[in-house]
């Protein structure tokens, strides 16, 4: 563990600064909403979840450009060198990735929270409700909106975790090839390759393990009655097919494997 | 039944389908290195061909020859950076992988540092990850070497920067350290500091150290033995004193003979 906790210090160390940098920007850009909110009112919404849509796009970016900065820098020669199993140097980085994604996230929810929900909530009043139902209403939101994120999480990392992967192992698979041009080609062909193949492959494991329980991924809420001083609230939970999920998961657990693999047997410097 | 391998008679006493056991061979008595009829190819390009020699223990190997005459794919078989396309690399008896990984040390030939570490946080890194790691060695090294620890790596010179990455392969008591061309590069009054650190930190008896270099004349009094590769075949592996007295002058010499130059 000694040498994973240095691995992942160094990635925290390489990635750090530019993660810090993007989530000042991105609390930059809040606060430039947040004294235009009156002003760009309609506007506010779409503004603010406008980075966030970057986001899966920045993950792919950033994930791609971890593994060529090692091969570019020559950092490869001390990174493969190193006694430790591939996927010790596979999960470092996506482990630091994923806390990069997770502070973006967490700066966003920050930011719609405190632009476009913290004063509605303050100034909550309805002709409909006493003051202590409207609170308790609030809350019931707050609580909903908080556990469909809980429950969004995992399937997120895994997707994350996943793509991670892909990325991963169709760099180091045209590493294999003897090519002097268009690498970075056959590298996006592989990718798309190997997206199609964990798509069909998580579908075709979703039939076999059909037999498994349904899984929670959202939390919902309607109002179904109300009157001046009791509102009636129904909760439910929103499930998925158990079957994709668990496929996709021992699907992205083969392609580290391959990518461990790959990176201690198979490729050259 | 109890076995008793390794004792004579043993193994005829209990009969044809008893178990034999190879008697355990000392660690310090297996060739530390061992490349048989080794082959590697680049695209359009036979790097070596039919490799093969032996180093035990406790020599000092340089590995000469001019430029693509496959001294640095010899030296990245033996570190597990490459595979062999057709014979045999073994490492301590085992194939280049992790486990040799652990007891080998490599310095390779390009410059694989990161620029934002200081040389401290290098040093700090690269330690944690090996076992044989020498803590006064080091020391001693980066005193010898006058290498600043505050300092980005990024920030020091060509020369500095050479000396640190042989700190980190000098500070180790592995079995094996495989040099790539540690001078390459560097002005005359850091080569001979160089020397003098490799002379230092080379552990006698215990360590086997492969040197490739260009520049013999500052390294030959180092070698007990020389290994001269010319387009990917060995044309001369000999005790490096005999080969001297055989020439009757220095191995420099003898290698542009060699080698025709």
């Amino acid at each position: 563990m000694r040498a994973f906790a240095a691995l992942l210090r160094k990635e925290l160390r390489q990635h750090g600064p530019t993660a810090l940098a993007f989530a000042g920007v991105l609390i930059a850009w809040a606060i430039v909403l947040y004294n235009f909110k009156e002003r760009w009112d309609d506007l506010i919404p779409p503004l603010l979840i406008l980075p966030m849509g970057f986001t899966p796009l920045w993950f792919l970016w950033r994930a791609y450009q971890s593994l060529r900065a090692e091969w570019s820098g020559r950092h490869a020669h001390l990174l493969l060198a190193l006694p430790v199993p591939g996927w010790y140097l596979t999960l470092s980085k996506f482990l630091v990735l994923l806390l990069e994604v997770g502070l973006y996230a967490a700066v966003h929810a920050g930011a719609i929270y405190l632009v476009a929900v913290h004063d509605d909530l303050r100034h909550f009043s309805s002709p409909y409700l006493s003051d202590s139902v409207g609170n308790a209403f609030i809350r019931a939101t707050l609580w909903t909106a908080f556990r469909t994120v809980l429950l969004l999480v995992p399937h997120g990392i895994l997707i994350l975790a996943a793509a991670y992967g892909i990325i991963h192992v169709s760099w180091l698979a045209s590493r294999l090839l003897p090519l002097s041009r268009g690498r970075r080609i056959v590298s996006v062909l592989i990718l798309a390759g190997l997206g199609w193949m964990m798509w069909r492959g998580a579908w075709l494991l979703g039939l076999a393990l059909s037999w498994l329980p349904r899984i929670p991924v959202a939390q919902g809420m309607w109002i179904e009655g109300r009157s001046a001083d009791a509102l009636w609230l129904i909760h439910s939970t929103v499930t998925v097919a158990a079957g994709p999920v668990v496929g996709l998961l021992l699907l992205t657990a083969a392609l580290y494997a391959a990518g461990s693999w790959l990176l201690e047997r198979e490729v050259e410097l | 039944m109890t076995e008793t391998a390794g004792v004579p008679g043993t193994a005829a006493a209990l009969g044809d389908r008893a178990p034999v056991r190879e008697a355990p061979v000392a660690e310090s008595a297996k060739p530390v290195l061992e490349f048989h009829d080794v082959h590697k190819h680049y695209p359009g390009v036979d790097a070596l061909r039919g490799v093969s020699f032996t180093l035990p223990r406790g020599v000092v190997v340089g590995l000469l020859g001019a430029n693509g005459s496959g001294k640095s794919t010899l030296i990245k078989l033996a570190a597990g950076m490459l595979r062999p396309n057709r014979g045999r690399v073994r490492v301590l008896g085992l194939e280049p992988g992790r486990r040799t990984k652990a007891r080998v040390a490599y310095l390779p030939e390009v410059d694989h540092l990161y620029a934002w570490m200081t040389v401290a946080e290098t040093l700090d890194f690269v330690r944690r990850f090996y076992g044989d790691w020498q803590p006064e060695r080091e020391r001693l090294l980066m005193e010898e070497l006058g290498l600043p620890e505050r300092q980005r790596v990024g920030a020091l010179s060509k020369g500095m920067r050479a000396r640190l990455r042989l700190v980190l392969a000098l500070s180790r008591a592995a079995d094996l350290i495989l040099l790539d061309e540690p001078l390459s590069g560097i002005d005359p009054p850091s080569r001979s500091r160089i020397t003098r650190a490799i002379l230092a930190a080379y552990r006698a008896g215990e360590q086997t150290l492969l040197l490739s270099t260009h520049e013999v004349l500052e390294t030959e009094s180092l070698f007990d033995r020389v290994l001269v590769l010319d387009r990917g075949r060995v044309v001369l592996d000999g005790d490096a004193d005999s080969l001297r007295g055989q020439a009757g002058r220095s191995i420099q010499a003898l290698l542009e003979e060699v080698l025709g130059r």
